[in-house]
């Protein structure tokens, strides 16, 4: 019947649901802060307090010659004001910086963050099997389980360490897939990238446990500009997991990472995300900026990569989790949970490049929208002339809740040989009011029949994550979703 | 039980129920008949908690409360079952998930604790037998991809599973063949007890073959116009509803000649 | 002359040419700012967004000349229906039929037109719509009083037969309430030859207004086909446009369509068969701006040699456009390996409580159904032909004015069945 789903009588459900953003606490720590503002000095000390080696220097240098002359990017279904770069801190780490190899000599401060945000950091707490790297603003603090991993010969280590352990294999690869002219964020990462993740997977290897990093933006007014580098040698395997949240400002912050992903012959990566940066308040004040580069190669042949994720956070969302298919009969999948809420917005998507022969891609988007939140879908797919037998299937469903929200599909395909076989299909609807009633009936609650309906438009995403992230995905939406129907 | 007293209700501001009285006792089943458009399937959402119908007077009392003011969860929680005409799919959400969730919001609005897995595993599987379903289908989304037959014995499960006191059947014969009626029929049937009542809504006397009311009232253009026991419903079945309806025009010719 | 690839010279091509209504006041208002428009956005490149997948350097790089009337010179097939003709996109009033009180010339029609002329297009148009309301000097207009009923189908024939021609044509339906017309637009040129054929229809629908409009593109191999049909429709208007590609060079269409009253419906059809080194760009947007609105696209393109073509669909729902429900498919098929689809399918919705779905496809004929045939004794080849001819058909079948039907299914299997007609 016509009733609207969202509903005076039940106004009185949504004050009592209304939850604030339980991760929105600030660590008080003392911070080796660098004084906003971005020009080739603040890269050279960058570089310097990481001691990088002198190529990493050019790289930062070169890249951000390259950003001075790149406009920034407006192309996507986005609004929000200019971001003034020079009002940004370039690097902050906590003063007492911990050596990696014991526990004792990370401020407790930094371990009772962690614990608040459910990441123990002490290995015996942890969830069994997944190693984890933490990292608070630009720097990493912690790395867990790495002993267990270097017996298997993985390397899992933040990349400022890696850069002087194993620099040759850094250089080897970093910039191989988002190269620093790649996109505006992509290139202000290179220039100021201060930490994150490096991930090596050696020849034959099934990586022992989940691979985990949880990013962690503490100080104000400091951008995180992280960087993730996983290479998966022939024959190996590895899933990773990352999490994201920051605490809750009025002001917005930027986030602006770059993963890169390399997958050799007959090896795969599976890369999970729950991101979950603060999302600014119901007016849509404060939030983080989120411009994410994330970009896997199918560089031989069978080998696959695999994109899920689940954004509920961050006030402006700009991500587009990509695969190169460049071995023959290499597989690209990305399946993606956005919800929009409030005034989040967000434009995210993926890019399928077919390069070889029967390589095969499937993409799976599910955005949802509620209050005044704007969900975008944006994609290609595109199939190179020598890309025989190439094969897509794309399915992109919106939900809307509420009569304010939007959401938006802007797919591409781009096919250039004629074997290939692309099925792309969209829908948008509500929640139907056939669907709330049958549940009701049955005795559940609004909240309960909502979030159990948003729950099943999900579920092809959500049985793609590791059992620890789907259960904590699950929640987030159930929580991030509390007071849109009410 | 149940004790509708004039009931006047609207759709969209058109007045589909006009004065509806009927009581139904424990244990007892009901069957409500008419014609399409009579206002049955009305009646049954109204006492369900639909949105969007509009109760303009009369009332309805359900063990001794005023069902008109409870939601319609809260009316599922104190009892009331509804199976539906036309199923509602709903994508992604499993079977057992559903009834799980169902079952303990029951369970937790009357102070009980939640059903362990196990039990309820062995609920499930008990009760599917009883409506011969098969058990993979209690995996697979709500009556996502079921056939009208399945979507039919699904309501009938989960009515088995719910327990509830009053049970609404919504026109559950409409797109049955006789295998399937039959199946459905017996599953009512085992259900049926002294402290159970049911009310039926049927256009066709064929459901009460199978499941005999101890009630039969005929409805039309909102009014129940007819009451009996189930020998009605033969002679509704052999005469058909003009000939109720002759009578009704009958008497206000009548009415307005004299 | 027009120099090629600068803006300014084609503005100064068109200096000194005598358009009509040279006196009427917001005629040469709409010309300014359009003029201006020009000025400001130029012709489009690849660095537009909307015109990322079609070069235009082929079209930039020829000089073209805008003539003034010319004399038909080819000869038509018999018709004993209605039928005007436009020679270079001017009307040629001694090979026309047709004429009447609702059906003239837009030369003749300027009093008429006021108000309609220019109210259906893009508020920021691209540059060849800029010059078309620029330099617009001929067209027809059709102009139907409330409860009018246009008999029969109502033909236009544009031939372009001069070379390095360019025409600015612009077309109006001023359909009032309640009124009725079929037209079908067909578009020649005389093969190998070069021309521009800039040409634009504005559809403007009145309350329960039925129009069906029919666009048959074959211009010449050569050619450069720029078209817009702009539609606004009020409370259940029917607007149904068939847009059939089947030759040109370089085409490109822009179909848009304003859903402005409750109740309006739209259906856009279209086909592209594509060979040689044809590039066929379609955009199509439909903009359900009130409720109660439904849309139904349908396009289907084949595509063999080294032709591309370009698919582009837009809907949009407004904030308060409830109750909407818009579909759009496109399917492709690529022949060659040396052909290229393009396509992008877009959803802009900002109300809830809507029915919105587009699905796409690229790929090949179904290999079940061609093992069938060829078990059944068909070679290879024919099975191929029958089943390409099967899937483009669809569309055509759409069509419900039995002539047009049929003479487009008999164009199509001459086009993709060759030797093999007697098998439909």
């Amino acid at each position: 019947m016509s009733a609207p789903l969202v509903d005076e009588k039940n106004k009185d459900l949504k004050e009592l649901v209304k939850r604030e953003y339980k991760e929105g606490f600030v660590t008080d720590i003392e911070s080796d802060t660098f004084e906003p503002g971005l020009d080739e000095d603040v890269i050279r000390r960058i570089s310097a307090k990481k001691e990088e080696p002198e190529f990493m220097l050019e790289y930062r240098l070169k890249a951000f010659r390259r950003w001075l002359k790149m406009p920034e990017p407006d192309w996507a279904h986005i609004d929000y004001p200019k971001i003034d770069f020079q009002a940004i801190a370039y690097f902050s780490a906590p003063k007492e910086m911990p050596q990696l190899d014991s526990l004792d000599q990370v401020d407790p401060k930094l371990l009772e963050t962690y614990a608040k945000l459910g990441i123990p950091l002490e290995e015996q707490k942890m969830m069994n099997n997944v190693a984890v790297d933490a990292v608070f603003d630009s720097v990493s603090v912690r790395t867990t389980f790495r002993e267990t991993l270097s017996k298997a010969g993985v390397i899992f280590m933040p990349i400022s360490e890696a850069l002087q352990e194993c620099p040759e294999l850094v250089k080897q690869y970093l910039g191989s897939v988002v190269p620093t002219q790649d996109n505006y964020y992509a290139a202000l990462n290179a220039a100021v990238f201060s930490d994150g993740s490096f991930v090596y997977i050696p020849k034959g290897v099934r990586c022992p446990m989940e691979l985990s990093t949880y990013f962690r933006i503490n100080e104000m007014n400091t951008g995180q500009f992280e960087r993730t580098l996983i290479i998966a040698e022939e024959g190996s395997y590895v899933s990773y997991l990352e999490g994201c949240t920051a605490p809750q400002r009025d002001e917005n912050q930027l986030h602006a990472a770059v993963v890169e992903l390399v997958a050799h012959k007959d090896a795969e990566i599976k890369y999970s995300t729950v991101q979950n940066w603060y999302p600014g308040d119901e007016n849509g004040k404060g939030g983080i900026y989120n411009f994410v580069t994330k970009r896997g190669l199918c560089k031989g042949d069978n080998s696959k990569i695999s994109w899920t994720q689940v954004e509920t956070g961050s006030a402006i969302t700009w991500k587009y989790p990509s695969c190169v298919l460049q071995g023959d009969n290499s597989v690209g999948e990305f399946y993606s949970v956005a919800l929009t809420h409030n005034k989040q917005q967000a434009d995210t998507g993926t890019k399928m490049i077919h390069m070889g022969k029967n390589t095969s891609s499937t993409i799976i988007s599910k955005g949802i929208s509620a209050g005044h939140g704007h969900n975008t879908y944006r994609g290609l797919v595109k199939i190179l002339k020598g890309a025989d037998n190439a094969r897509n299937f794309s399915q992109c469903d919106s939900l809307l809740m509420g009569d304010r929200c939007g959401a938006h599909t802007f797919p591409y395909m781009e096919v250039q040989n004629p074997s290939a076989n692309l099925e792309h299909e969209a829908t948008t609807s509500k929640i139907s009011e056939d669907q709330l009633f049958y549940l009701k009936q049955r005795g559940l609650g609004e909240e309960a029949a909502v979030s159990m309906i948003v729950n099943g438009f999900c579920k092809d995403v959500f049985r793609e994550l590791p059992m620890e992230f789907a259960v904590e995905a699950q929640k987030l939406l159930e929580v991030s979703l509390e007071g849109a129907v009410g | 039980m149940l004790k509708v007293t004039n009931l006047h209700a609207s759709v969209d501001g058109k007045e589909i129920l006009k004065g509806i009285t009927l009581e139904v006792k424990p244990g007892e089943v009901h069957a409500i008949m008419g014609p399409n458009g009579s206002g049955k399937s009305t009646l049954s959402n109204v006492i369900a908690g639909r949105d969007g119908y509009e109760v303009t007077a009369g009332s309805v009392e359900y063990l001794g409360k005023d069902l008109l003011e409870l939601e319609a969860e809260e009316r599922a929680c104190e009892g009331i079952f509804l199976a539906f005409q036309y199923p509602v799919e709903i994508p992604g959400v499993s079977n057992m998930a559903m009834l799980k969730a169902a079952m303990n919001s029951i369970r937790k609005y009357h102070g009980q604790d939640e059903i362990k897995a196990g039990d309820f595993l062995k609920l499930i599987r008990q009760k599917a037998d009883l409506v011969e379903m098969k058990h993979e289908f209690l995996k697979r989304a709500v009556n996502e991809g079921f056939s009208g037959g399945e979507k039919k014995r699904n309501e009938i499960l989960q009515m088995a599973m719910l327990e509830p006191k009053l049970a609404l059947l919504d026109e559950t014969d409409s797109g049955l063949d006789i295998d399937a009626l039959k199946i459905v029929s017996h599953g009512v049937n085992a259900l049926r007890s002294p402290e159970r009542s049911m009310v039926l809504v049927t256009h066709y006397q064929r459901l009460l073959d199978y499941i005999v009311p101890d009630y039969v009232h005929v409805l039309a253009n909102g009014q129940i116009v007819k009451s009996g026991d189930k020998s009605l419903a033969l002679e509704l079945e052999a005469k058909g509803y003009s000939w109720i309806e002759g009578i009704d025009d009958n008497q206000t010719t009548a009415a307005q000649a004299s | 002359m027009i120099t090629a690839n600068e803006n300014q010279s084609w503005v100064n091509a068109h200096a000194g040419v005598a358009l009509p209504g040279a006196d009427v006041a917001w005629l040469n208002e709409q010309r300014a700012a359009a003029l201006a428009q020009f000025e400001k956005v130029g012709l489009p490149g690849v660095r537009d967004e909307d015109w990322r997948y079609t070069n235009l350097r082929a079209l930039k790089s020829n000089d073209y000349a805008l003539n003034s009337a010319s004399v038909l010179n080819v000869e038509l097939a018999e018709t004993t229906n209605p039928r005007l003709v436009f020679v270079d996109g001017h009307l040629d009033v001694a090979a026309s039929t047709g004429l009447s009180d609702s059906v003239t010339s837009l030369k003749d029609s300027l009093a008429i037109v006021e108000g309609a002329f220019g109210s259906t297009l893009p508020i920021e148009p691209h540059g060849f719509t800029a010059l078309n309301t620029a330099y617009a000097h001929d067209g027809y207009v059709v102009n139907l009083t409330p409860n009018q009923v246009l008999d029969g189908v109502l033909e236009v024939v544009f031939v372009s037969q001069s070379a390095n021609a360019v025409s600015h044509t612009r077309n109006i339906i001023i359909a009032q309430a309640n009124t009725q017309c079929t037209i079908i637009e067909r578009h020649i040129g005389a093969q190998g030859s070069v021309y521009l054929n800039n040409i634009i229809t504005e559809i403007v629908a009145g309350d329960n207004a039925h129009i069906d409009h029919y666009k048959i593109q074959q211009e010449s191999d050569d050619a450069f086909h720029m078209g817009g049909v702009f539609i606004n429709q009020a409370s259940n208007s029917q607007v149904k446009n068939h847009n059939i590609a089947l030759s040109g060079l370089v085409t490109r269409n822009d179909i848009y369509c304003n859903l402005l009253g409750p109740g309006a419906h739209m259906e856009m059809n279209g086909l592209v068969v594509g060979k040689g080194r044809q590039h066929i760009d379609n955009h199509t947007e439909v903009n359900h701006a009130v409720p109660n609105c439904t849309s139904d696209e349908y396009y289907k393109t084949v595509l063999d040699d080294h032709s591309r073509s370009v698919f582009r669909g837009r809907i949009i729902v407004a904030q308060d456009a409830q109750l909407t429900n818009a579909d759009q498919q496109n399917n492709n098929l690529l022949l060659s390996k040396n052909a290229e689809a393009d396509c992008k399918p877009q959803l802009e919705i900002y109300a809830d409580d809507v029915k919105c779905s587009h699905g796409a496809t690229v790929g090949q004929l179904d290999p079940t159904s061609l093992f069938y045939l060829k078990s059944r004794g068909i070679n290879a080849e024919s099975a191929n032909a029958l089943l390409t001819f099967a899937f483009a058909n669809e569309v055509i079948e759409r069509i419900k004015v039995d002539r047009v039907r049929e003479e487009l299914t008999q164009i199509l299997a001459g086009e993709l069945l060759s030797g093999l007609e007697e098998l439909i």
